[in-house]
């Protein structure tokens, strides 16, 4: 989305001819600096002041320079919140995407009914909010009446007993987390799929391309700025993981410190033991790396843009 | 090469509409055969269901004596030119003529011979290398017809590839593709609604209209001898005037003009045609008139002169408009209640809001049964109609 929206702001730029000059111009953008630097700006520079003291709740405070940082750095609790975000960003992304895409693709087969009912009954787990989605899985993943473990046991004998939130704490993030998320992705596919050329697919057709060259060479492409730009949501959502595994697991990080996440961490340093400045440190290195993913997808949607019409490649 | 035979292909959507309704037609190998019809006539669905896109809901398809009916498009041996060429957008020049030969498993070698040789005949070789995108329209035309080349299928479809350019450019590319055609003589079917496209482009060309074939006929037929009035007015620039008529006389006796065999009232004045006109139609019938713009004679009035002579009737009008075209000029004439258009030799004195004359020459009346797809009871025996300016010219 914001990759198109780039795109199209690159190819026809156009200067209005009586731009405001001077103050007019300040005057105009004014609102917007003011919220921006009010309530962006400041709490950012705050934050990076914090990140440099070190304190004992709101009250106290001292200034260590980077020290916040390289302690960072040898903190086990750190890399272990770090380590598990990742996986569970990475599982989070691999298996809600297919599953968002196949999805769409059913939904956007000509000639189906319902498809807007559908369509909505998929969305809704997103509607209903992080708590709720995360007290009905704490329902369904109870040991011997949970749902799950009866359907489990039943199709291929699992123990009845397992407890989820102790020996599959990441699965059970991810699956709660997929009921809530893949319905939101699919829409974006979906929108995304129905701008895909009918002619494109029946000229594919007649190409001799079966169903699999059709998508990789048809669907694909044109849904790609789409479907990178949905990875990248999936991506900064993933690592912001806390409400869920904090009410999933009554407020702790699960055995052994499975579930817990950055933002769990920072959580935890920052209002149970009082060191803002550490906690600001953390949510530095949350937003140096969300920033890195920001920066690649932009970096790969513009190649992708110069390919497919731009300077390069060319004669 | 191959030829196609269509025998009672029909379609009904699912909503229940008949959109193509028992098309019968045979387009012989190598032949270049156009579907002409207004917009929503059926024809993208007819060529689609001859490709494959579209299941037919009855008769037959044969291509090369092979029925394909119920064939998967690729199996067809087919290739198909749509409206928005729908080349593939990340794909270069290259890869998307290349395309249907790696989708067929042709070795890369090949491929290359193929695309070079193609690129050569259409004159892209010096885009080979780019996208889409980087291409103006009329290139982007020549690489689809480029991919639907490079695999020498047996029938080339194509779904109104031109109109997506400007009418100068439209203009030289349907010489080239005249000229390809002659070249390379697969057999063609191709849809427009735009009849001087046909017209230019065919060799036979099947008129459509609510999903049924009005007729197919070369295109001097088409023109000279339209089946119906619905073809009279859709083949022909500018479009045939019409005027309904009552039959007041019929045959001989009553001492009619010389030659007048059929009298009829119509909104125009009384009308005298020749012997055979309106085969079938007694006295009290009603009937359609039709002539041609260009075989109208129009001179200045003089007050007192309307003789008839060769002409069926002359009528009394103002000259509403004028649109000068250069050498010749149309004229919409407001005769009473009736408006004419005519298609005349360019005159000093014609200018809106002059009073005129309006002859309707005997030989080159049309009469149709009433109704608009009303069937051609007589005219077009004689030959081409002419513009008759140069007549209107001397008697003025
Ligand atoms: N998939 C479809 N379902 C229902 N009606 C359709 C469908 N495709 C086309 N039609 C209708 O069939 C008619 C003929 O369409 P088409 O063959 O595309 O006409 P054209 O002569 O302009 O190419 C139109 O009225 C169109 O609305
Ligand atoms: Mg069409």
């Amino acid at each position: 989305m914001s990759a198109q929206t780039s795109v199209a702001s690159s190819h026809e730029r156009v200067r209005p001819s009586s731009a405001p000059t001077g103050w007019q111009g300040w005057v105009l953008v004014a609102p917007f600096l003011l919220c921006f630097g009010v309530f962006s700006l400041w709490p950012l520079l705050n934050a990076a002041r914090l990140a440099t003291q070190q304190t004992y709740g709101p009250g106290f405070s001292r200034f260590v320079g980077l020290e916040n940082f390289s302690q960072l750095l040898r903190d086990p609790m750190f890399w272990t919140a770090l380590k598990n975000t990742s996986s569970f960003t990475l599982l989070s992304v691999l298996v809600q995407m297919p599953l968002a895409l196949g999805l769409a693709m059913l939904l956007n087969r000509p000639g189906l009914r319902g498809r807007g009912f559908m369509r909505l009954i998929l969305f809704s787990p997103v509607l209903v909010g992080v708590v709720f989605t995360a007290m009905i899985f704490a329902v369904l993943l109870e040991k011997r009446t949970g749902l799950i473990n009866i359907a489990l046991h039943q199709a291929i004998g699992w123990d009845l007993d397992f407890a989820w939130l102790e020996r599959g704490v990441m699965s059970s993030l991810v699956l709660a987390t997929a009921w809530q998320y893949t319905g939101f992705n699919m829409v974006y596919f979906l929108a995304a799929l129905q701008t895909v050329p009918e002619e494109l697919k029946q000229a594919a057709r007649l190409d001799g391309a079966g169903p699999w060259a059709r998508f990789r060479h048809v669907t694909l492409p044109a849904i790609r700025p789409v479907a990178m730009f949905v990875v990248l949501l999936c991506i900064i959502g993933s690592f912001q993981v806390f409400e869920l595994p904090y009410i999933l697991l009554n407020g702790g990080a699960g055995p052994d410190n499975r579930g817990l996440t950055l933002v769990m961490y920072l959580y935890q340093t920052g209002f149970q033991t009082g060191d803002l400045g550490y906690a600001a440190a953390i949510g530095w290195m949350l937003a140096l790396i969300l920033a890195t993913f920001g920066i690649a997808q932009r970096v790969l949607a513009s190649r992708h843009e110069r390919m497919k019409g731009g300077t390069g490649g060319g004669a | 090469m191959a030829t196609v035979q269509l025998s009672n292909l029909s379609k009904t959507f699912a909503d229940g509409t008949a959109v193509v309704r028992g098309v019968d037609m045979t387009i012989p190998d190598g032949e270049f055969c156009v579907l002409l019809g207004p917009s929503g006539c059926g024809k993208s669905t007819t060529l689609r269901m001859i490709a494959g896109l579209e299941v037919s809901s009855g008769g037959r398809i044969v291509i090369g004596g092979r029925d394909v009916t119920d064939a998967e498009p690729k199996d067809r041996d087919v290739a198909m030119v749509f409206q928005n060429y729908a080349l593939y957008p990340h794909l270069t020049v290259a890869e998307n003529i290349a395309f249907p030969l790696a989708m067929r498993g042709v070795d890369k070698a090949t491929r290359a011979r193929k695309v070079r040789e193609i690129a050569t005949m259409l004159e892209l070789d010096e885009l080979l290398g780019r996208v889409p995108a980087q291409l103006s329209g009329g290139q982007r035309q020549r690489v689809a017809m480029g991919r639907a080349l490079v695999r020498d299928p047996k029938v080339f479809l194509f779904d109104e590839p031109l109109s997506n350019l400007d009418a100068r450019l439209r203009a030289q590319t349907r010489r080239e593709l005249k000229a390809l055609h002659a070249r390379v003589r697969i057999t063609s079917v191709y849809v427009t609604h735009d009849q001087e496209e046909a017209m230019s482009l065919a060799d036979k060309v099947a008129v459509m209209a609510g999903g049924v074939i009005q007729q197919y006929d070369s295109p001097l037929e088409l023109f000279r001898r339209p089946t119906n009035r619905f073809v009279a007015g859709f083949v022909g620039t500018p479009a045939m005037n019409f005027v309904e008529a009552r039959v007041e006389a019929k045959g001989e006796g009553k001492g009619q003009a010389a030659g007048a065999q059929m009298v009829v009232t119509t909104d125009l004045g009384r009308m005298r045609l020749g012997a055979g006109s309106g085969d079938g139609l007694k006295v009290g019938d009603v009937c359609t008139l039709g002539i041609r713009p260009t075989a109208i004679d129009v001179r200045r009035a003089v007050a007192g002169i309307e003789e008839e002579g060769e002409h069926a009737g002359v009528a009394q009008g103002v000259i509403e408009s004028c649109d000068l075209l250069g050498e010749v000029s149309d004229l919409w004439i407001r005769c009473g209640t009736q408006a004419v258009l005519a298609r005349v030799r360019t005159q000093d004195w014609m200018r809106s809001g002059e009073a005129c004359l309006v002859g309707m020459p005997r030989a080159e009346m049309y009469v149709f049964e009433p109704g608009s797809m009303g069937k051609r009871l007589s005219g077009g025996e004689s030959g081409m109609s002419e513009p008759r300016g140069a007549v209107a010219a001397a008697l003025a």
